[in-house]
């Protein structure tokens, strides 16, 4: 018989005389036990309360259904016609505003999409072809060449990482910065992107097209100010216009 | 061979159909079965609009509300459910309607007395055969209503199941086979489980134990 068995036999009163005494001896002088015997007392009474639990959930769920019941009957009844067109012309007006409000700002994202998609293009004709000769040991010259050839392939997240590893060696730091800046910026990062490029700008590297790139997240940013400084920077800047 | 008459008519103004069960003895069954039956026949109970306006009509006749009266309707099938259930011995021997206002009517006088009203309450003792009713400890009421139900939230269903069983006084042998076990023996050690888990939740929050049953 085990722990609790024993306490159940003891309080069900169904412990032969010498198996009583020997419980409450054991009671006396083990105080957890005595807990666990009181605590029965608790445990019982949780568990008479499982049937009737079960049974005013049953009750509660199906006065709930009846007065849902109710209240879809009652909702059929005539309202008066005057309170009725007023509700219908509110929602066809809450309807109207809802569907003005999406052309809004489906017409702002795609605006801004498609100036996004001019950039873009604009900056591939606009770059000089890399002339990205790394001197160095072949390690690093094979990590620069897996990390553009991600770039080139769309697979920004693998370039990313291969980028920052490259990044550690000061010598590649302004490259490494330039198309981190530039990822940032395809990933509407903008903020991200102003911040690599002008590490990029400050080892020199490719400082025009890093210019050109700048502009944009300026463009987006609204940092007009920011823009008109770097046209004094850079001849030949492409700067977006809204349509 | 038992006759069932059941009459389904359609509440017009309130466009939903009422099962009436007139056979008392079916209704006992259906409760003492399974979970699913004893579902259908409270929810049976509770749709059983007759009933529920002659409860009524006694509450609100002497003293009460209408709140009350949803009250005592209540309490009134939880009580013939739990004495169905509970008691192998109980045997339905005049109309369902007839004991359950017989029912209503002690619990409606247990509850005014509590109220110290005074009032004369008309008893038509021809009518009630609720002597098996004794003052019903309605345990899911207030505050320690909730701390009992929300410990039962905790409870996995299987436990509850085997619990309650065993707790109306059902044989391990009886379980087994209701709840599908495989013997007597597997019952018991998922009775035993059960309390272990149930002893284990208290001893981890000693102030439901204190709400549930005060020192």
């Amino acid at each position: 018989m085990d722990y609790y068995d024993q306490i159940e036999a003891y309080l069900s009163e169904s412990l032969s005389a010498s198996d009583k005494a020997a419980f409450e001896r054991a009671m006396d002088e083990d105080a957890g036990l005595k807990q666990a015997v009181a605590d029965h007392g608790v445990a019982m009474d949780i568990v008479g309360g499982i049937l009737e639990d079960e049974i005013r959930q049953v009750i509660q769920h199906e006065e709930e259904r009846h007065k849902g019941q109710e209240s879809s009957a009652d909702g059929n009844r005539t309202e008066p016609s005057t309170k009725s067109n007023t509700l219908r012309w509110m929602r066809w007006a809450a309807a109207a505003v809802v569907v003005l409000a999406l052309g809004w700002w489906g017409q702002t994202e795609y605006t801004l999409r498609q100036q996004k998609v001019r950039m873009n293009i604009a900056l591939t004709l606009y770059s000089k072809p890399s002339s990205d000769g790394v001197r160095g040991n072949e390690d690093l010259k094979d990590l620069e060449e897996k990390a553009i050839k991600a770039f080139n392939l769309n697979r920004y997240e693998e370039a990313r990482v291969l980028f920052t590893e490259l990044g550690n060696n000061e010598e590649h730091k302004g490259l490494s910065s330039f198309y981190l800046g530039h990822i940032s910026f395809l990933e509407n990062d903008y903020e991200e992107s102003i911040k690599h490029l002008n590490l990029s700008k400050r080892s020199g590297y490719r400082v025009d097209e890093a210019n050109q790139i700048l502009v944009f997240n300026y463009f987006i940013l609204r940092m007009d100010s920011e823009i008109l400084e770097l046209q004094n920077e850079t001849e030949n800047l492409i700067i977006p216009l809204l349509d | 061979m038992r006759e069932v008459t059941f009459a389904i008519f359609s509440d017009i103004s309130r466009k939903k159909k009422v099962e009436v069960v007139n056979d008392s003895i079916l209704i006992v069954d259906q409760i003492r079965s399974s979970e699913a039956n004893r579902s259908t026949a409270i929810r049976a109970l509770v749709g059983d609009d007759v009933l529920r306006q002659k409860i009524r009509s006694y509450i609100l006749t002497n003293s009460g509300e209408a709140s009350d009266a949803e009250t005592i309707f209540h309490d009134a099938i939880v009580a013939f459910v739990k004495t169905v259930f509970t008691k192998k011995e109980f045997r339905l021997t005049t109309h369902l309607h007839g004991y359950l206002l017989g029912v209503a009517r002690n619990l409606w006088m247990n509850e005014l007395r509590r109220k110290k009203k005074n009032h004369t309450v008309s008893i038509d003792h021809a009518s009630t055969s609720a002597g098996d009713t004794d003052t019903i400890a309605l345990l899911l009421k207030g505050e320690r209503g909730k701390i009992l139900k929300m410990v039962l939230d905790v409870m996995r269903k299987k436990c509850k199941e085997v619990l309650m069983h065993w707790a109306s006084g059902f044989k391990m042998v009886e379980i087994a086979e209701k709840l599908g076990y495989k013997n007597a023996g597997v019952a018991k050690k998922k009775k035993s489980e059960c309390m272990k888990e149930l002893y284990g939740y208290l001893r981890e929050n000693p102030h439901i134990k204190e709400r549930i049953r005060p020192q």
